[in-house]
């Protein structure tokens, strides 16, 4: 077995809107081993962009970490100055945004943005950093004459793939990766998804994959975590998870996906929007929403269930909803 | 039967201006060829999905048919009638009964605007008095599930979600009864989560008025839930086109194939067959020769780079464009 | 060029805005209407102090005949020192300099407000018409602004008055009339954008004709920034006014702080309180109108105060 890589434990981060304070990220606990890849699943307002984020305390002026650790291969994060961190990002832990257009500088060229950032971190002659830099282009899959480029000449999935290179450029242990296909067209996700799992097999890196969509996180992920306003609902193993969830909102947000393969499946919605997260609901955040709720569910805060292979739910009713089987959801077309 | 919407040889060329540089001294025309000559009939009552990547011109035919956007040349038969020519002021008596419903509900209503003053403006436009465009908004909403409709009229879009103020776009496009609506990636801006509800209603729409559908995405699944034929398009050409089941369950053209291959699935089972994805889109100001998919295809030949291949009939029915189809 | 730095304050620059925004349900970020904007704008204590400076000249203004101690016109012992009888003094005439003040506030803000709301008026059509219809109508329009905007303002005003006379209502109708093209090239170019926004084609695709089309969506929503600059267009009319009277071309029915200026000139040395006061009272009214429109501009671009949250 691997060893623990990050160690995430009850964290809390909280900013600080006109109207109160967001509860983005709410008590989250998770571990991750080097080499593997976590997905983080949720809407959008459910708190994964901040995880993320706050994973790696990058926070927005307005954000606070208001309690837990992040334990990064031994050293924890919560407490860590500034200065020390700012050591540690990049050279150990590194980023790929969603919009790849914004996070490259459109006056220098590719290379030498790249080439920058890995001379500024490891303080290696320009020579060296050439090098690398080609190394990584050939890496994810562009030509090293790329490298003379400018952004606009790159389209978006090339960008995207030199934003991976770029992540990769002082050879970290951890990528957190936010919705880093999202903007792309379908083959172009494709290719960059290819990319990234062949990256994974050759580099033995450590990854957390945010996502909106859970097929994309399916293709990549060993195991997923599925978020929802503020809190993960449900863990486990990507094939298990996906399989046999055992979270109601597990199975809607399945149910909800419209696949191009298989038998043709009536679509099931969640009804209701996400919660307001500056007053989050009481006891299971999900109960308004939740077609199975019960008085229980708006009182008592459920506690995770273990599901299999380390994986866990927090909803009261994981054993009936494991008896019923996952197509118990269709009760979501009969409520209306 | 007489098609809802006949589109023949429908062309969009833009001229782009290049870079100052380049315009001082050659005066050289660089034309976009965002849609090359495509047609396509829609049947009363049918869901068409025209489906695509981004660039291949999918939301400009939608743009097209709605009149938005003149046409370069073809013809866009609606009620049997050519309205590729026709001005803006002569258009107005075609609206009420072609409607559209963009992409992005955060685009798509005035900000300043209430619930009911946005879905009635159709109305207005159309002279009816204020009672019976109140009561007709009313009915409207309810119909789009934003109940209780009284309550809804008042507000405005910024304190609605964005599932919540697609439905007030829908109700703005339907409250005319149109006959003929072009949904541009209607959900594609939503969260997977409230996509279904959406997508129920517009054909629960289509199925109990009849109303037709030109139903543009860019998501596969989406299309094959929603609609009963399918347009694929790359780089301004319909590369395949046929009953959804078929062109996607078999495709037959390689682009469509590439497409499908590409797509992820959330549901292990259904894990995606390994597939080479090669090459990226070509750009649509200088499309390749012959075949345009030809420098990123599997199976291309000579013959690709230099003959453009026609739309023909396969055998069960579906249309391809591909010399080596079958 | 730091990478790096630039990479992480982009996901901060984020986080700011879309999640924010997207956490709130957007609630407050994309708020529009009245009540939002004036709670904004009294969030800004620079703003309020603006609001504040103009509204002492405004209330002074509309009270002059009751708070006036004298009749501006009135002649009195001339060039008195400032003492209990005459607060600030008396001019080469005579007149009380105050009540001078007072009364003259009312010819700065009808200045300020008529040919600012004249220069908007004009302004927001003609550069919303030309800008929505496009093609070669605003091709010729545009040419004929930016054509306009060469000549010099101030010269050509001064040419009208001492041609065609110095009338008030005469005077600020000028100045709204020569000011209009910057507000015209602003809202063209707000026009522009709002044109291309989905709002504007449901508008078209639903059958609504241009012309209400520009007056219900064009003009409401690209109003903001011309509203903005016509603050500084009312400063700009105080002080062209203050400069006309200053160089005698001002309507000698009216009194105005300018023609104090002008009363006072040849006593700068011997007697300055004459003309310390009234620069003072224009610098006032400049100043609010700067810090109003100031915290405008703030309200409808809410990117500039970023990070005050």
């Amino acid at each position: 077995m691997k060893t623990t890589l990050l160690e995430v434990r009850d964290l809390v981060m909280h900013f600080r809107v006109g109207s109160g304070w967001v509860h983005a990220v709410d008590g989250v606990s998770f571990e991750l081993r080097r080499g593997e890849t976590m997905g983080v699943v949720g809407e959008s307002g459910s708190g994964k962009t901040s995880l993320g984020y706050a994973m790696l305390r990058l926070l927005p002026a307005n954000g606070r970490i208001l309690g837990g650790s992040i334990v990064f291969d031994g050293v924890d994060l919560v407490p860590l100055p500034e200065e020390d961190l700012r050591r540690l990002r990049w050279t150990r832990f590194a980023m790929i945004f969603q919009n790849a257009m914004s996070a490259l500088n459109p006056v220098f060229r590719v290379g030498d943005q790249i080439m920058d950032a890995i001379r500024h971190h490891t303080g290696v002659s320009r020579a060296v950093a050439r090098e690398r830099a080609g190394a990584l282009f050939e890496l994810v899959g562009l030509s090293r004459a790329r490298l003379r480029g400018y952004p606009h000449e790159f389209s978006g999935g090339m960008k995207q793939r030199a934003m991976i290179a770029l992540a990769l450029s002082c050879k970290p242990d951890l990528v957190v990766a936010d919705e880093p296909t999202t903007a792309l067209d379908v083959v172009a996700q494709g290719q960059v998804l290819r990319q990234i799992k062949d990256l994974q097999r050759d580099l033995d890196l450590a990854m957390i994959f945010v996502s909106h969509d859970i097929s994309v996180v399916a293709e990549i992920c060993r195991n997923v975590a599925v978020m929802y306003a503020g809190e993960f609902v449900e863990y486990g193993p990507t094939e298990h998870l996906l399989t046999d969830p055992r979270h109601p909102y597990t199975m809607a947000l399945l149910r909800s996906f419209p696949s191009v393969r298989g038998p043709l499946k009536t679509l099931l919605s969640v009804p209701g929007s996400p919660p307001d997260l500056v007053r989050p609901p009481s006891g299971c955040r999900f109960h308004p929403r939740c077609p199975f709720a019960q008085a229980i569910c708006s009182e008592v805060s459920p506690p995770a269930t273990p599901t299999f292979d380390g994986g866990w739910a927090r909803c009261h009713f994981t054993e009936e909803i494991r008896r019923q089987g996952s197509d118990a959801i269709e009760v979501l077309d009969k409520v209306r | 039967m007489e098609a809802a919407l006949e589109v023949k040889d429908l062309i969009k060329h833009y001229a782009v201006r290049g870079s100052i540089f380049g315009s001082i001294g050659r005066r050289e025309r660089r034309v976009v060829h965002a849609v090359d000559g495509i047609s396509f009939t829609v049947t009363p009552g049918e869901i068409l999905g025209l489906v695509g990547e981004s660039g291949c011109g999918k939301t400009t035919t939608g743009k097209l048919v709605t009149r938005l956007e003149a046409p370069t040349s073809g013809s866009i038969v609606f009620q049997g009638r050519d309205i590729a020519g026709l001005s803006q002021s002569q258009l107005r008596a075609v609206r009420q009964d072609l409607q559209i419903i963009f992409q992005d509900p955060y685009d798509s209503l005035d900000p300043r605007y209430t619930v009911e003053m946005a879905v009635q403006e159709p109305l207005r436009a159309q002279g009816v008095d204020l009672a019976e465009r109140r009561r007709r908004v009313e009915e409207t909403l309810d119909m789009v599930e934003l109940r209780p409709a009284r309550m809804f009229m008042s507000r405005y879009p910024h304190e609605l979600s964005g599932g919540q103020r697609q439905r007030v776009a829908i109700a703005r496009a339907m409250i005319v009864r149109p006959r003929f609506v072009i949904a541009d990636e209607p959900v594609s801006m939503l969260d997977v989560s409230i996509r279904a509800g959406l997508l129920t209603l517009m054909r629960r729409w289509n199925q109990e008025l009849g109303v037709s559908f030109l139903f543009i995405t860019h998501d596969l699944g989406v299309a094959r839930y929603m609609s009963n034929r399918i347009v694929v398009m790359y780089l301004g050409k319909i590369v395949e086109t046929g009953l959804t089941e078929a062109v996607i369950g078999q495709p037959k053209h390689p682009y469509t194939q590439m497409l499908i291959a590409a797509v992820p699935d959330p549901d292990p089972r259904n894990r995606r067959v390994e597939q080479e994805l090669r090459g990226e889109v070509a750009s649509a100001i200088d499309p390749p020769s012959g075949c345009r998919f030809h420098p990123r295809c599997p199976i291309a030949q000579a013959i690709c780079a230099e003959q453009e291949p026609a739309l023909r009939q396969l055998r069960d029915g579906r249309l391809a464009a591909c010399h080596f189809a079958e | 060029m730091s990478v790096p730095v630039f990479v992480a304050d982009e996901a901060a620059a984020r986080l700011d805005d879309e999640h924010v925004a997207a956490m709130e349900g957007l609630r407050r970020a994309r708020a529009v209407g009245v009540r939002a904007f004036v709670a904004r704008f009294l969030a800004q204590p620079f703003a309020v102090a603006g609001l504040l400076l103009l509204g002492i000249v405004a209330a002074a203004a509309v009270f002059a005949p009751l708070i006036a101690p004298y009749d501006p016109f009135a002649l009195n012992p001339p060039l008195q020192q400032p003492g209990p009888a005459h607060w600030l003094g008396t001019d080469p005439l005579g007149r009380d300099v105050l009540s001078q003040i007072i009364w003259g506030g009312r010819v700065s803000l009808a200045f300020a407000f008529g040919a600012a709301a004249l220069s908007l008026a004009v302004g927001v059509v003609m550069g919303a018409i030309p800008g929505y219809l496009g093609g070669v109508v605003d091709d010729v329009f545009s040419r004929f602004l930016d054509t306009f905007l060469v000549i010099p303002r101030l010269f050509l005003i001064i040419l009208i008055v001492a041609l065609l006379g110095s009338n008030l209502l005469f005077v600020i109708a000028v100045m709204g009339l020569t000011m209009w093209p910057q507000n015209a090239k602003i809202m063209r170019a707000q026009v522009l954008t709002i044109k291309k926004r989905g709002y504007v084609q449901a508008a078209i695709a639903a059958g609504v004709s241009p012309l209400p089309i520009i007056f219900r969506h064009v003009i409401p929503n690209g109003l903001a920034p011309v509203i903005a600059n016509s603050t500084l267009q009312m400063a700009y009319a105080v002080l062209t006014e203050a400069g006309l009277s200053f160089l005698g071309l001002g309507d000698p029915n009216q009194t105005s702080w300018g023609q104090i200026l002008n009363a006072g000139q040849s006593y700068v040395r011997s007697v300055p309180w004459i003309v310390i006061s009234p620069g003072l009272a224009i610098m006032t009214l400049l100043l609010g109108l700067h810090l109003v429109g100031d915290g405008v501009t703030r309200v409808l671009n809410p990117r500039l105060s970023l990070g005050r949250e």
